[in-house]
């Protein structure tokens, strides 16, 4: 189930091997994989259905977009994906390996990261130290080697900083560092919060409406860091998204959501123009 | 030509000592503390030990409370705990009372960790009543075990190689050795991937479930951690004692010791605590001293009996209200202001 990034070591990282592995998806040398598959999800609120029968996948290497009108059940059903929420009924695959029954802090070893429509970052911590938290998973040693500070435990610390200092440097986060991050403005808060998910080194990355709030200066920054993160580390994204303009620019695939159910699916040419998105969209 | 301290490796930034004043306080500190027996006499050798103790309880309480956010009413509970693991333990087994106290703090820590398994499910007020509930429930149990007497330790149990450690010198010795031992494993722990994860669970601990921490074992690991300190604090305190009785570890110095973590300054383990013990323990014990006097030859008995209660309520309300970050901040305020003296930023 775990695959070969759980072997995550320091030396694999001073490789560079992520480098190696956005090459191999620019070049396109390599055969799609379904990563995540839902299949008839179904997520109910005292009778009010959510999700009703949701079944969607997430191929490697693409940028994912799904749309749809407020209410439309896309966090809910990215609730699902990340463990959140466990869905009344339906099924959540990983590569093929079904999660729907496993915790959240789990999925996020396996390579399932996310972010949060209101960044739902640590406020009393500066930016390090919140890139550094999104590594605790794979933390090495136990209370008693941490109180002790062994070598190991020095080891680790400093591959973790060195991880997180490598997404900044990715993310341009440099002159934040040591910013508490509840003082810094939305654009740079959402920032930290996908160089959280980046440091965790996923194979996807949801990104729950990553430009709510932002000012179109901060979107271009944002769209910027996430297509450059795409193309050289070739990490799959899944944005949620109510900007339309930023999804048909951005995205290799839209699906459509409404009132709980996937109404259009395709490339976005042709998802715009759906009869049933512009219904959605312009309640026409 | 580089102007300031600059580190070149990370473990360098991430070390207790970064500036050439941390090598200076630690120096000046080491000789003060270990010439302390010196200056420091009869009374004031008690305060000095007395204030580890409680240094060392705030501490732990401080990890529970300032790192993960977890409000705990219970913590004078466990100290008792601890002491009566050393004195039964002592009386009843023979049991070297020095050696218990590793033995005192396994207990409450175990005893933490039974008390971490309502934060489960409940948070803020909600555990601090569960808190407050395992508090009076240890103290009714405490009560039990000797209804209307202390347990005194044996003598003999308090000695290794003919030395005595229930008082005086080699106690200071003993209480400084366990304190610099597990404030720098506080330490190390708060600077670590735990004490991150713990901060998490404060913060936000939606998102700490969500970035892959475990919160529940994050909590309970918090508690349990907590209670080992307040353990060996108890175990302590009960080797200072000439005896183990529940009146020592009431509700009143949980809040007392909640007090030392809100007023130093929650989230920083070492310091914060420090400066918390030094004004409510050691700090309010000499004022008290001096004032009780007085108020009692001005006829104000009342007061005198009660002065500490309101004075620690409004310090806890005013800390809360103006300064949550606690004194450590203030003196982080006045630290940057004489740094950036005479300019204003």
């Amino acid at each position: 189930m775990g695959g070969t990034r759980l072997s995550y070591d320091i030396e694999s990282w001073k490789v560079d091997r992520v480098w190696d592995k956005g090459d191999l998806y620019r070049k396109k040398e390599y055969e799609r994989e379904t990563l995540v598959r839902t299949e008839h999800i179904l997520v109910e609120f005292g009778g009010i259905r959510a999700v009703d029968d949701v079944s969607i996948k997430v191929d490697r290497g693409e940028i994912l977009g799904i749309i749809g009108p407020n209410g439309a059940g896309k966090t809910s059903l990215l609730n699902v994906i990340s463990g959140f929420y466990k869905p009344k009924h339906g099924k959540v695959y990983y590569k093929g390996v079904d999660i729907t029954r496993l915790p959240p802090h789990l999925r996020v070893k396996l390579g399932i990261s996310r972010t949060f429509q209101h960044s739902e970052l640590f406020m009393g911590m500066n930016v390090i130290e919140n890139i550094m938290t999104g590594l605790h998973p794979w933390r090495k040693g136990n209370t008693l080697s941490y109180a002790l500070w062994t070598p190991g435990v020095m080891k680790w610390e400093e591959w973790a900083r060195e991880k997180a200092e490598h997404v900044i440097d990715l993310l341009d986060l440099h002159e934040y560092r040591y910013h508490i991050v509840g003082s810094l403005p939305p654009g740079v808060q959402k920032r930290v919060d996908l160089a959280r998910a980046l440091a965790q080194d996923p194979e996807v990355v949801f990104m729950d409406e990553p430009m709510a709030g932002l000012t179109r200066e901060e979107k271009e920054d944002l769209v910027r860091a996430i297509i450059e993160v795409y193309e050289t580390r070739g990490i799959t994204f899944v944005l949620v998204e109510h900007d339309l303009e930023v999804v048909t620019d951005i995205c290799d695939r839209i699906i459509v959501m409404d009132f709980g159910k996937v109404i259009a699916e395709g490339r976005p040419d042709e998802v715009v123009n759906h009869p049933l998105v512009v219904k959605a969209y312009l309640g026409g | 030509m580089p102007a300031g301290v600059f580190k070149e490796t990370y473990r360098a930034d991430m070390a207790h000592l970064r500036y050439p004043i941390h090598y200076a306080g630690l120096l000046i500190g080491s000789v003060l503390a270990l010439t302390a027996p010196l200056y420091l006499k009869g009374y004031y050798l008690d305060q000095a030990i007395l204030f580890m103790i409680f240094l060392i309880a705030a501490v732990g309480l401080n990890i529970t409370l300032g790192l993960a956010g977890l409000v705990s009413l219970a913590h004078a509970a466990l100290m008792g705990a601890g002491a009566y693991t050393v004195a039964l333990l002592a009386l009843k087994a023979g049991v070297n009372a020095i050696l218990a106290i590793p033995l005192a703090g396994l207990a409450a820590a175990g005893l933490g960790f039974i008390l971490s398994l309502p934060s489960f499910k409940l948070k803020g007020y909600y555990l601090a009543m569960a808190s407050l509930a395992a508090q009076f429930i240890l103290e009714y149990i405490y009560s039990l075990i000797a209804p209307e007497q202390y347990i005194s330790i044996p003598f003999e149990t308090k000695e290794i190689a003919g030395i005595f450690f229930g008082e005086g010198i080699p106690l200071y010795y003993l209480a400084l050795a366990i304190t610099i031992v597990l404030l720098l494993a506080a330490a190390n722990i708060a600077r670590g991937s735990l004490g991150r994860a713990m901060k998490a669970v404060r913060d936000n601990d939606v998102a700490a479930e969500i970035v892959g921490i475990n919160v529940t074992m994050t909590k309970a690991l918090a508690f349990t951690i907590g209670g080992f300190y307040a353990g060996v604090a108890g175990g302590l305190y009960a080797l200072y004692s000439a005896g183990v009785g529940w009146e020592g570890f009431t509700l009143l110095v949980s809040i007392e010791l909640l007090g030392m973590v809100l007023i130093g300054g929650p989230g920083r383990v070492v310091w914060g605590s420090m400066l918390g013990v030094l004004v409510l323990k050691t700090g309010w014990t000499n004022l008290e001293s001096s004032l009780n006097p007085l108020l009692t030859g001005m006829g104000l008995d009342i007061i005198a009996s009660t002065a500490k209660y309101i004075v620690l309520g409004t310090l806890i309300a005013v800390f809360i209200i103006l300064e949550p970050e606690g004194l450590i901040a203030v003196l982080r305020r006045i630290k940057e202001y004489l740094r950036l003296w005479p300019y204003s930023y």
